[in-house]
């Protein structure tokens, strides 16, 4: 075989380490290549619109690098954003001095490296001054590096990694990495399990409490890192709240009729008509802590992409599905962005499907529940109709992507479930 | 070995085309019967423009060199050859017959470009040039980019050694060779990589590694002590192993896929009745000593890019004879190496 490159600068496969955050991966790059760390982040800031995980040679990444960067914090989306409490760069002394950083060092809920059972540092090991920040705006300058920027001695101390290739090792023993990443991404595609195109079924709770279920979560989590398996933990970090559409086609005006002729007067409370993503429609759901709002959210998910079908969909997009069903061609995306949900006719067509979705869904639940009067609480759950409603499967994995980040109003970017 | 390169570079998605009777068929009346299709593939004949890739009796020699170079990991090889004896097309067939025998062997061609000051920076200019690296910056930050190359190459691989072939070596001298030198004794020491160079050039090379092996035996020893002749053809014998070549679509196909070989396009009529063109390997022979007669000289060995010419110029000039009764004469041939400039050798 020849010379692998990435985008014309030397680089393997080889050297990406399963787990490995995207700080030592460009370090690594920088490395390998006798290119000045300025001139190297001019390359990489070249095009407009320059993340720190989608730049130009990024984006020329093959596959399997792009994999590696499952674990980088792109693909950690909600999760690392949102509970990575440390902006410096944060590693294990022993990882480091092999060239590898654990991206889940950066979550400060770990203090230890799973690897290595060593305290996670945040500082230079030899000047004890900051680690650089763990964000791409400090490094539009010049590119990660081994190297401090205090004291221009070696982070993690020992041997200067960034001009010795040879002395970069990917620790073996990566098991625990990979239990965590396991959850990662399954947690990642579960946030989009609450969040079906334009409804949203929960809120967050406090973030504190968020913050606490998630330290069990990661808590029993790490018990069980060292097995190969492990069960995931169901934390409740959301509350339920009644169903309300985010989302409707600004030019069909006949959905409002469609839900006042099959819904009681007393589901609806008032909406406004406010175009594209700002209707609001409040359809009242029974609040009951034993319906999970994961169950019930994956309820009008599942259902929506049937209704799909049933609408006839005819956008050019979804006619180069390679599959008899839309879901299936909608969880077959390679990826989905920004891009796709610009097409006004997929977009209108999901925003139609989630409705009837969410209509039939609140028939099922008129039907089998009593909807409480205004300002009473109990409600009765036909239990048996939950878990016929079941047959569904709700590990369904969400392909909308990290790019889909529409917030809706009055709500943080944050759902998190874990189930 | 390589086999036949469409094996290796056509398309798998057509390969229940293969054993398509019709479909190959279709592809043969393109091919042999008049009419516009088979104008437009006689403009499109690979032998108007590619490099044919015959595995000649020079080159399974020097296939056979350098695998043992690379299993009992010799540091250099090199050979010589006179100009248009085709070795740039020895390279590409060697290096490619030697990643397929040694799959874990990360390989690169480079070719040694003549500048008109040798200095370390357009040494690794060139180098990087070759692997297809970004090359920008000083000297030892182009050289740096070259390590990196070669480590991510092992790396890849999980190989410790890699082969670099260097295309017209004779324009390198005792600087470059130092530089090299020193560049893979930094990957031996601390990356315990062993680079294996395989270094072709004109007969010039020759020249260059004496001069290194009087002043800088160092050099000499690591990258030019072993300099293998490359000879072009040099008997009636080889001749007529080229020319079968011509006769059989396993490596001389066209188009892909037909079955039609080389000689069969250019002279169907002539093919169909049994001639081929390894029947006039006497006569071709001939020619060429003919050739080399006029200026007093004995024939050698002939190269490649000689036989080349003149095959094609033989085969085109003779579609319009074309029958089932095909002879061609001496004088046929006696053009057909003209044309081919061959005499140039000689000046």
């Amino acid at each position: 075989m020849r010379i692998p490159n990435l985008g014309r600068l030397a680089w393997s496969e080889g050297w990406v380490g399963f787990g490995e955050g995207a700080f030592t991966l460009m370090a690594k790059l920088q490395g390998l290549n006798g290119v000045s760390r300025s001139y190297f982040s001019q390359q990489l800031h070249r095009r407009n619109h320059i993340s720190f995980l989608s730049g130009p040679l990024l984006r020329e990444t093959p596959l399997e690098l792009r994999l590696a960067q499952a674990s980088v914090p792109a693909q950690m989306g909600h999760i690392y954003t949102n509970f990575a409490g440390d902006d410096h760069f944060r590693y294990c002394k022993t990882c480091l001095k092999g060239g590898y950083q654990a991206v889940l060092s950066q979550f400060d809920i770990f203090e230890r490296c799973p690897i290595h059972d060593e305290p996670f540092l945040d500082r230079c090991a030899c000047c004890g001054k900051n680690a650089p920040r763990f964000a791409w705006t400090s490094f539009e300058r010049c590119s990660p590096s081994f190297t401090c920027g205090h004291c221009c001695g070696p982070l993690a101390g020992g041997a200067d990694l960034d001009s010795r290739p040879e002395t970069w090792a990917i620790p073996r023993s990566l098991a625990t990495i990979q239990s965590f990443h396991t959850w990662a991404i399954a947690a990642q595609e579960r946030v989009e399990l609450v969040r079906p195109a334009s409804w949203i079924t929960c809120a967050p709770r406090p973030e504190s409490d968020r913050r606490a279920a998630l330290a069990r979560v990661l808590a029993e989590l790490d018990q069980c890192m060292h097995k190969p398996y492990f069960r995931e933990t169901e934390v409740e970090l959301l509350q339920p709240v009644s169903m309300r559409a985010t989302g409707a086609p600004s030019h069909d005006c006949s959905y409002p009729k469609i839900a006042a002729e099959t819904l009681p007067p007393s589901a609806f409370g008032s909406w406004t008509w406010t175009g594209w993503r700002k209707v609001n429609r409040d359809l009242a759901v029974p609040v009951e802590m034993s319906v999970s709002v994961e169950h019930h959210a994956a309820y009008i998910w599942r259902s929506q992409f049937e209704d799909v079908d049933a609408i006839g969909f005819s956008c050019p997009v979804y006619q180069r599905k390679r599959s008899d069903s839309f879901y299936e061609w909608w969880a077959n995306l390679p990826t989905t962005g920004r891009r796709l949900f610009m097409n006004e006719q997929l977009c209108s067509m999901l925003a139609r499907a989630a409705w009837r979705a969410a209509l039939r869904t609140a028939l099922a639940w008129r039907t089998y529940i009593e909807v409480a009067p205004p300002g009473q609480r109990h409600i009765a759950i036909d239990r048996d109709w939950l878990l016929r409603l079941g047959r569904w499967d709700l590990n369904v994995a969400s392909p909308l992507g990290y790019a889909f980040r529409q917030t809706p109003s009055g709500f943080d970017d944050l759902f998190l479930f874990v189930g | 070995m390589a086999e036949n390169l469409t094996d290796l570079t056509g398309d798998r998605a057509n390969a229940e085309e293969d054993n398509d009777p019709a479909g190959i068929q279709s592809l043969r009346e393109a091919a042999l019967l008049a009419g516009p299709e088979r104008h437009a593939l006689l403009q499109s004949h690979p032998l108007h423009s590619a490099i044919i890739e015959i595995k000649t009796t020079p080159v399974k020699a020097a296939l056979l060199a350098i695998s043992e170079a690379i299993k009992f990991r010799r540091p250099g090889l090199a050979f010589a050859a006179d100009c248009r004896h085709g070795k740039t097309t020895m390279i590409t067939m060697v290096s490619k017959a030697m990643g397929e025998m040694f799959p874990g062997v990360p390989y690169q061609v480079i070719t040694a470009a003549k500048h008109d000051k040798a200095t370390e920076r357009a040494l690794w200019t060139d180098v990087l040039l070759g692997f297809n690296i970004e090359g920008v910056g000083t000297a030892m930050e182009r050289k740096k980019s070259a390590r990196g190359s070669v480590l991510s190459a092992c790396r890849e691989t999980k190989a410790d050694t890699f082969v670099l072939y260097i295309d017209e070596g004779q324009n390198w001298g005792a600087l470059e060779f130092n530089f090299l030198r020193d560049f893979t004794n930094e990957l031996r020491e601390y990356s315990q990589l062993t680079v294996i160079t395989i270094t072709v050039g004109d007969l010039n090379l020759k020249l260059v590694a004496e001069a290194l092996r009087s002043k800088e035996k160092g050099l000499w020893s690591r990258f030019l002590r072993t300099v293998l002749p490359f000879s072009g053809i040099s008997s009636v014998e080889d001749l007529r192993l080229v020319l079968e070549e011509y006769d059989t679509a396993k490596d001389c196909e066209y188009p892909k896929r037909s079955g039609v070989c080389y000689t069969e396009f250019f002279a169907p009529h002539a093919f169909a009745n049994g001639w081929r063109l390894a029947l006039e390997a006497e006569r071709m022979w001939t020619a060429l000593e003919a050739v080399a007669t006029q200026y007093n000289k004995t024939l050698t060995d002939v190269g490649m890019q000689w036989i080349a010419e003149s095959i094609l110029t033989f085969l085109t000039l003779q579609i319009e004879h074309d029958e089932p009764g095909f002879k061609p004469s001496g004088d046929d041939w006696k053009d057909a190496v003209q044309s081919s400039q061959f005499e140039t050798t000689f000046l």
